[in-house]
């Protein structure tokens, strides 16, 4: 009998001691993000297939934002960056003091708006492959093997690459979101949802301002919004880090969108729910379906931290976890993968080695072709 | 292949310690439900032991760590319809293959007005399993049992939805593409605590090969799975019919899947269950049996969509060829 408890106790402590647990590091950042040198603003003014731009970045304060230089009037400013002086990010030759949004908040163009270049942030290796050979700032040029495959019929992608990770709505869109004014003095007596270190996306019309913190976009991945009579889809992709605004008005009404579960480069493919067509969110184009060819009718949007926007902004709208979904916003199921630098989930098509892969860049687009900025260049 | 100070461990463990083994099928791990379904354990010589197994796993449980969080939007379902075949050469060396038809189901309730519910699937013939189990000891009611197999790819991995022709996810697919190994040591106890039942451990270890993905452009490799089993059955006379209830724990842990030769998130854990069953045999030739599986711990790396509950029932048929006088005794699961 004695030989069958010690046999008994053996098994148990193999059982519950074999294979140790696997950690992974915490990320200093659940939404991603480059770490922090110093405090301050830097400008760069730059061009770009002939357009005059104008970069606005601080690493510190974890935001890029790229403008166009040039004013409707045919004026070219000059730009500089101002040192704590927020909501006001840069000043121009002109006197004028102009915030995130590129809003001229003080001097003689008060009120007026700078046009911001179609460009957003994501992870170095998403635009690697999505525009091959991407133009580097102050980096060394790139000629890979670029050879492509030609679109399969029905489709305006090389179906090769597209990659099927879950059913049509597996990750579910947020189609009635719930916006609550942020209150720091509330925030101070019961807490925040929203890390000071986490990444949140914003837009802006005609004033009125949203935010979407990435621990729920991460779950979702779209919502569906709206502000004033504009309907439009706020898309997130965790696995690009990429955060892309466009429209909802279609020929024939308001659409929303949803995600179909495919990917294309590792980077998300919505579909619409009127038209069942199939969108890529970084080409910005219906990729298949009835609605193929048709470009999205894009809004920008700016990212940076929680804290930054604390500064910036007095009382932001921002997405509450109200949702109508039993997630759990405090989990990021993508933790693992933001830390680990070099791990791609899904094939890509062509794979840039000049940064590393999950660096956050601010890719610029014009006429289909990219640049990068790096934050390390508004050090 | 790699070879980790773990795996070498745990074969060490494999080759000293008596002790269990186990069913399980991880959430989204794809492929045939093999372990459990093996049966290893001792058999007369020259029987042949045919069993047909139905197996039904639920996956719905959406769990972080070991917290199970509260969203049921996704719901993946498994059905298995598995073939057992068993011959013993002698009363120590036995032949197992394990045929399976395997039908893997995926739906996902939409909160949206403007969406249908999805349903996908992909049905079909999954990895073939064999196994050779040779008995290195028996005496006084002790059954020590070693046993060695090998999965092959037979089950297709490239089924591609119809409506967009792109290959579904790994995970829906009736095969893995992958050549696996398992080792098994299985320990039978008669007459254990009281007259009449038995106890039965098994531990087993699955390691894993490498397989191609999404038309050879990725390379993965499930975690290896290490399995063990202990537990009781008794038979019981009810309605003069002789029944055996069986209960039993099951531990499964799972390393890390590789990803293009990197660790994959979201996967590899441990997992607890409880699981209860009964035989019921008819005669000396046929009975028939049912199986549970009910999780009852997990603790799993990042998020996963995992079992909720696992039933199995089937029959088997068993007949002695050496001696038709001597009709062969059906077997304890």
């Amino acid at each position: 009998m004695v030989s069958r408890f010690i046999l008994l106790s053996l098994s148990l402590l193999l059982l519950f001691s074999c294979g140790k647990e696997q950690t992974r590091p915490t990320s200093p950042n659940p939404g991603g993000g480059n770490p922090t040198s110093r405090a301050g603003t830097k400008i760069i003014q730059d061009e770009f297939e002939g357009l005059p731009l104008v970069l606005v970045g601080s690493n510190s304060d974890n935001f890029m934002l790229a403008f166009e230089r040039q004013l409707a009037d045919g004026t070219v400013l000059d730009f500089e960056p101002m040192i704590q002086a927020y909501p006001s990010l840069f000043k121009d030759n002109e006197g004028n003091q102009w915030d995130i949004f590129g809003r001229a908040v003080a001097g003689p163009r008060k009120g007026q708006q700078l046009v911001q270049v179609h460009s957003y942030i994501g992870f170095w290796f998403a635009f690697g492959t999505m525009y091959p050979g991407v133009e580097l700032y102050d980096g060394a040029a790139y000629s890979g093997d670029f050879q492509q495959n030609g679109p399969e019929s029905g489709w305006t992608i090389p179906t090769n690459h597209v990659i099927s990770s879950l059913g049509i709505d597996g990750i579910p869109a947020v189609d009635e979101p719930v916006f609550e004014a942020f209150s720091s003095r509330d925030a101070i007596n019961n807490g925040y949802f929203v890390a000071d270190d986490e990444i949140v996306v914003g837009i802006q019309m005609d004033g009125e301002i949203h935010l979407y913190p990435t621990s729920i976009l991460n779950w979702h991945e779209i919502v569906n919004d709206q502000i004033g009579n504009t309907h439009f889809c706020m898309s997130f992709c965790p696995l690009t880090a990429t955060s892309i605004a466009w429209d909802r008005d279609m020929d024939d009404g308001v659409t929303t969108f949803g995600i179909s579960g495919l990917l294309y480069n590792s980077n998300v493919m919505p579909y619409d729910r009127k038209t069942n067509s199939f969108w890529s969110q970084m080409r910005e184009d219906c990729v298949r379906g009835p609605l193929i060819g048709q470009q999205m009718a894009r809004y920008p949007c700016v990212e940076t931290t929680w804290s930054t926007w604390k500064k910036i902004l007095s009382s932001p709208l921002v997405l509450t976890q109200d949702t109508g979904f039993g997630k759990k916003y405090d989990i990021n199921p993508y933790e693992s993968y933001i830390n680990d630098n070099s791990y791609l989930s899904y094939p890509v098509e062509y794979d840039d080695p000049r940064v590393p892969r999950k660096e956050r860049v601010l890719g610029v687009i014009v006429n289909g072709k990219a640049k990068a900025y790096r934050f390390k260049d508004f050090e | 292949m790699r070879l980790s100070l773990f795996r070498l461990i745990t074969l060490l463990i494999l080759g000293l310690l008596p002790m269990a083994f186990v069913q399980g099928q991880g959430c989204c791990s794809g492929g045939s439900p093999i372990s459990g379904n093996l049966n290893i354990g001792a058999a007369n010589s020259r029987s042949f032991s045919l069993n047909l197994t139905y197996d039904y796993n639920h996956l719905a449980d959406l769990v972080s760590g070991s917290k199970e969080l509260d969203d049921k939007l996704r719901r993946r379902i498994n059905h298995s319809v598995l073939l057992r075949v068993k011959y013993a050469f002698s009363d120590r060396l036995s032949l197992i293959a394990l045929f399976n038809l395997i039908r893997q189901e995926e739906r996902v309730r939409s909160t949206s007005p403007n969406a249908e519910d999805t349903f996908r699937k992909a049905e079909g013939v999954g990895d073939i399993i064999t196994v050779l189990q040779y008995q290195l000891w028996q005496a006084q009611g002790h059954t020590l049992i070693l046993a060695g197999g090998l999965k092959w790819p037979t089950g297709r991995t490239t089924i591609a939805d119809e409506e967009t022709g792109i290959v579904l996810n790994p995970d829906l697919q009736p095969g893995t593409g992958s050549y696996d190994f398992t080792a098994s040591l299985y320990y039978g106890m008669e007459h254990w605590l009281f007259n009449g039942n038995r106890l039965n451990a098994t531990f087993t270890y699955r390691i894993s090969s490498e397989a191609e993905r999404f038309n050879g452009l990725q390379t993965y490799q499930f975690g290896d799975e290490l399995f063990v089993d202990i537990g009781i059955s008794f038979p019981v006379v009810l309605a003069k019919q002789l029944l055996y209830p069986e209960f039993s724990f099951r531990y499964r842990y799972q390393t890390e899947a590789l990803n293009d030769r990197a660790g994959a998130p979201n996967t590899g854990g441990h997992w607890l269950y409880a699981t209860p069953g009964f035989r019921w045999a008819f005669n000396n030739r046929w009975s028939a049996f049912a199986f549970s599986e009910i999780p009852i711990y997990r603790n799993l790396v990042g998020v996963q969509l995992t079992t909720s509950y696992r039933v199995g029932a089937g029959i088997q048929y068993d007949i002695r060829f050496q001696d038709a006088e001597k009709e062969a005794k059906p077997q304890l699961f």
